[in-house]
This record gives C-alpha cells, sequence and structure tokens, in this order.
C-alpha cells in the first residue's frame, strides 16, 4: 500500500492518539507517548518516575533500614525497569564495622534485594570516619514480570550498630545537610 | 479526532512502512523499523543492554584490569546511531593508592579520559583493608556501524607498592568485620541518531 498520512492529532497529550498498526505477529496496539509520538518499539523508554531525598537519614540497625523510594505501575508485565540510585553516604567504620547499602523491589510488601554494596569508604584515620561524607552510585536493570505496582526501595544498614547516614555525615551531634541522594526507575518497553 | 486505524501494511519489512504522524511540532516523518513497527523519532532511547558483576579479582600489578564477569554487547540499528554507556565499579584499593577506571569498546578505549574521577584509599592498613571506592562513569559513544559492539569495564591503581593493587567487587580483607562486596555494572542506550 502507499505511504499514509494521519492528520489532526491531538498534540503533547498522553495517550490521547491512538494508531493501531499492523505488528509482524499483526495484533499490537500502539499508543502516543506523552510527547504525542507513537510509542513504543520493545527497547523504548515508555516511563520514567524520580525521587529526591533530601532530609538526612541516620540508623544504627544492622538490618537493612528503608531510606526512600519510588513507586512505577508497570505499563505492561513484559517491561523491564532500570533503576538507578545516587546516594550522599556517610559511616561510623570505627573497629571497621561494615556498613551496606541496598536497591530492593518490593512487591505488596514482599522485599526482593536487587543490588548491593559495602559502603564503607574512607581515606583518613579510623577515629573520624564519620566525618567523610562521599557518593555510591547503583544501577540494575529489573524484570518482575509483573503488571502490580512496584515500589523501589534505598535502604542502609550498619553491621556493627555504630552510626550510619544518608545526606549528611554519620552522626547524631550534627544535622546539616551536605548533599541528596535520588532514586530514578525507566520502564523499558518489553 | 477519533482513534485511527491503519490497515494493510506489510508486516516485518524494514521501513517499508511509512506513517506519517504529526509531532509535537508538527513536522517529523517516522518510518517503520526492522521490527515492523513504528519508530524512533531522533534522540529517543531504542534499546537497553545491561550487564553486572558481583565477580571478584585481585591484581597486584601496575596495568588496567578487567572486571571480572562483566561485558555487555549491543548491536545497533543504524550506523549513525549512538550508544549511551552508563559504568558503575567497585573496588578496594590500600595504601593512599589511586583507584580510576575507564571503558573500552571491542577491546580500544572509548569513555573519555578522567571522566570517572578518582578515589584514594588510606594509609592506615585496618581502614584500607575495609575500603570500597564507587566511581560512575558516563558518556555518548559513537561506534559509526551497526557492530555488535561490546563494552568492558576497567579499572587501574596506581601503586608503588608492587604486592597491593585492585581488588574488584570486594574489599581487601575478605573475613570479619573488615570484608564486604560490591556490584559492578554497565548500561547501553541506542540512542537514535
Amino acid at each position: 500500500m502507499a505511504d499514509v498520512t494521519i492528520s489532526g492529532l491531538t498534540q503533547g497529550i498522553p495517550d490521547r492518539n491512538t494508531a493501531i498498526i499492523p505488528y509482524s505477529d499483526g495484533t499490537t496496539t500502539l499508543k502516543t507517548s506523552p510527547s504525542g509520538i507513537v510509542a513504543a518499539s520493545p527497547g523504548a523508554i515508555i516511563q520514567v518516575k524520580s525521587f529526591t531525598y533530601t532530609a538526612k537519614f541516620l540508623t544504627t540497625s544492622n538490618n537493612p533500614t528503608s531510606a526512600y523510594y519510588v513507586d512505577i505501575t508497570p505499563t505492561s508485565s513484559s517491561s523491564s525497569f532500570l533503576v538507578t540510585a545516587s546516594l550522599t553516604r556517610s559511616c561510623d567504620s570505627w573497629n571497621y564495622g561494615p556498613h551496606f547499602t541496598y536497591l530492593d523491589r518490593h512487591i505488596n510488601g514482599v522485599r526482593t534485594q536487587l543490588y548491593y554494596t559495602r559502603a564503607n569508604n574512607w581515606a583518613g584515620s579510623m577515629s573520624d570516619t564519620w566525618n567523610n561524607v562521599f557518593s555510591i552510585p547503583m544501577e540494575i536493570l529489573d524484570t518482575p514480570n509483573t503488571s502490580l505496582p512496584l515500589r523501589y526501595v534505598v535502604s542502609i544498614a550498619s553491621l556493627a550498630s555504630t552510626q550510619s547516614a544518608i545526606n549528611g555525615r554519620a552522626r547524631s551531634d550534627e544535622s546539616s545537610i551536605w548533599g541528596t541522594s535520588t532514586i530514578t526507575v525507566r520502564e523499558i518497553a518489553g | 479526532m477519533a482513534d485511527v486505524t491503519i490497515s494493510g501494511l506489510s508486516e516485518g519489512l524494514p521501513n517499508k512502512n511509512s506513517a506519517i504522524i504529526p509531532y509535537s511540532d508538527g513536522s517529523t516523518t517516522y518510518k517503520t523499523s526492522p521490527s515492523g513497527i513504528v519508530a524512533a523519532s531522533p534522540g529517543s532511547v531504542l534499546q537497553v543492554q545491561y550487564g553486572f558483576s558481583n565477580s571478584t579479582s585481585e591484581s597486584t600489578s601496575n596495568a588496567w584490569v578487567v572486571c571480572p564477569g562483566l561485558s555487555v554487547s549491543i548491536i545497533l540499528k543504524n550506523p549513525n546511531n549512538k550508544v549511551l554507556v552508563q559504568a558503575i565499579g567497585h573496588f578496594g584499593i590500600w595504601n593512599s593508592n589511586d583507584g580510576y577506571i575507564k571503558i573500552q569498546r571491542n577491546n580500544t578505549d572509548a569513555s573519555p579520559l578522567g571522566n570517572s574521577g578518582v578515589v584514594r584509599s588510606s594509609s592506615s592498613t585496618q581502614v584500607a583493608n575495609s575500603y570500597i571506592g564507587h566511581l560512575a562513569s558516563t558518556f555518548i559513544d559513537t561506534p559509526g556501524s551497526v557492530g555488535p559492539h561490546s563494552y568492558t569495564l576497567l579499572g587501574y591503581v596506581q601503586t608503588t607498592n608492587p604486592t597491593t593493587g585492585l581488588y574488584w567487587n570486594r574489599t581487601i580483607n575478605t573475613t570479619g568485620q573488615e570484608s564486604g562486596s560490591a556490584i559492578s555494572s554497565i548500561t547501553l542506550m541506542e540512542i537514535a541518531g
């Protein structure tokens, strides 16, 4: 057939315009994206959610303790989710006790650990570790195979039960904010 | 306007079917992709490839060391397309040494030199034993051909002590309070050119 021209579509309104175009299997319906263009071939990014945490978070718990999160509802159960987090972090590493940072997925309250790293990071003397503030990047591609609402959670733990912090120094006698922490989730069409 | 149905397009043939759909600027023409569906405005993400590794290694040489078990490949749909590369590396280093990362495509340097920064460990033995440095690098790569293109993550420790080096995805000490591990990763996004 000849090329087809569609005119008069509403511009820039999510899911306002629908064009049914035969896929190779002849069954797929494609909807317009928030920019007003046709979405989404497999691999395309079809939804982004992000959260910036600006408060100070301090814990001495040796269990993973939720600090902040972002929610996203899948467009399709076949989607994947690229989860990127960047933390401003501090740890009181007295006695070299391990501190960890985690990136988890929660579905209906059920936690699945996706990513982790030991967080100790200090170039000075052991007695002063709680004054060091540093950055931790994390990224994971998650394929939950569900259309249920997802919650991606950043949590931290101090396995030595010393102070462990986000966005500030790992000491309870100081409330200053030294940075912010983020989490971004991108839904990728399957 | 009402929903529009287009029928009778040729199935699964690259660029065989063309549908002109008003963009937000009202001017862009989209052609169908190799899968037979409408693709892809310039700048949009066409595919994402991801790999991670928590495998560990220990090197005491003054040389770039590949992160074990971490290699991610991508096959571009068009030679004009670009690759957004995001890499995260975690490693232990010792005794006031400086650590760096870089990314190679097909065993050739791809990342701009120094765009990931530098980490430095402590001169205190026990602090250094429990230390993990965290580095991230993000850049746009232009392979110039459809591929496949394989990306790897490498680390380097500038050390004057040949008995110490770089410890991918772990602390130097692997027992007791000083031990710990991590996950390094590479994410590739194909960007329509």
